[in-house]
């Protein structure tokens, strides 16, 4: 993760992963803090993640060639909610939702159009912010996925005439068991001035649908000028 | 006597409480001004900051 993040106006940020733009994963968010009484606050977050399979140069050439007819879109929309309870804790609150889809040709064998692309999630973020010394922040948070759907490609057969079965691929949606993906984390932030250190405990990381259960370390060094 | 007030307490007027008494404590932090932890939250940068770094394993 390489992390650019910018305030472009008042109460206004956008930002990018850059690790993620250099191997052709295109991405931008923006956040708007529509309202602030100053101990509770909300905001509007938007992003748009695009790649065409041509610029993911981590694939081959004859792969990105075949793919190249693909676009993939990611579109998460969210709102996000906090309440500052004490000067040394917060409480947030983020409904979030994700669109992903795909748009061009995907040929026979892809591994895309076998495995199927594209849906919809709907997930929730609490998070408690804690400061308990001078420069430095405690964070305890989750990702909880409410509600996630995709659509696969699978194979259907009909008996149209008694010993005559014709079969083809359809486009189905296909509701998924997201129960057991939670993910929780810990960090502890240490700042210094402009230097940020923030160390981070990670527990059932999500990639894609896969969950990986073992407790991941995390580190992460940022500027804020 | 008080600890048997809270223990047949409702959970929710326990930690009202707790939070009510905490926040009487002082913390000598500013980061609740214009250092806010920008993400996971509500809030923004400040017009015209920038924030830049690198990491391993996020949490998505």
């Amino acid at each position: 993760m390489i992390r650019a993040e910018y305030g472009i106006y008042k109460d206004a940020e956008i930002g990018t992963n850059a690790a993620h733009d250099a191997i052709g994963v295109v991405n931008l968010y923006g956040k708007y803090m529509f309202y602030s009484t100053g101990d509770f606050s909300f905001s509007a977050n938007l992003g748009l993640k695009w790649f065409n399979p041509k610029n993911f140069w981590i694939l081959s050439a004859e792969k990105r060639d075949e793919l190249s007819a693909v676009n993939v879109y990611m579109i998460p929309v969210a709102l996000t909610g906090s309440y500052v309870a004490a000067d040394w804790i917060g409480l947030h609150l983020r409904l979030g939702y994700t669109f992903s889809t795909v748009d061009g040709a995907l040929s026979e064998g892809d591994a895309l159009a076998e495995g199927g692309v594209g849906g919809h999630e709907v997930f929730l973020q609490p998070a408690l912010t804690m400061y308990p010394l001078e420069g430095v922040a405690v964070i305890l948070g989750a990702q909880l996925p409410v509600y996630s759907g995709v659509y696969v490609n699978t194979y259907a057969e009909t008996e149209v005439y008694p010993g005559v079965v014709a079969g083809g691929k359809v486009k189905e949606f296909q509701k998924l068991d997201v129960k057991e993906m939670n993910t929780l984390y810990l960090a502890v932030q240490l700042c210094w001035g402009s230097l940020n250190l923030r160390l981070t405990a990670t527990k059932g990381l999500r990639f894609f649908n896969e969950h990986i259960k073992t407790v991941l370390p995390g580190a992460e060094v940022f500027w804020r000028f | 006597m008080f600890r048997d007030h809270l223990m047949n307490s409702a959970p929710a007027a326990t930690v009202a409480f707790f939070l009510f008494f905490l926040s009487a404590c002082p913390v000598h932090t500013d980061w609740n001004g214009t250092r806010k932890i920008t993400d996971y939250t509500a809030y923004t940068l400040n017009e015209g900051e920038a924030r830049a770094g690198v990491g391993v394993v996020g949490t998505g």
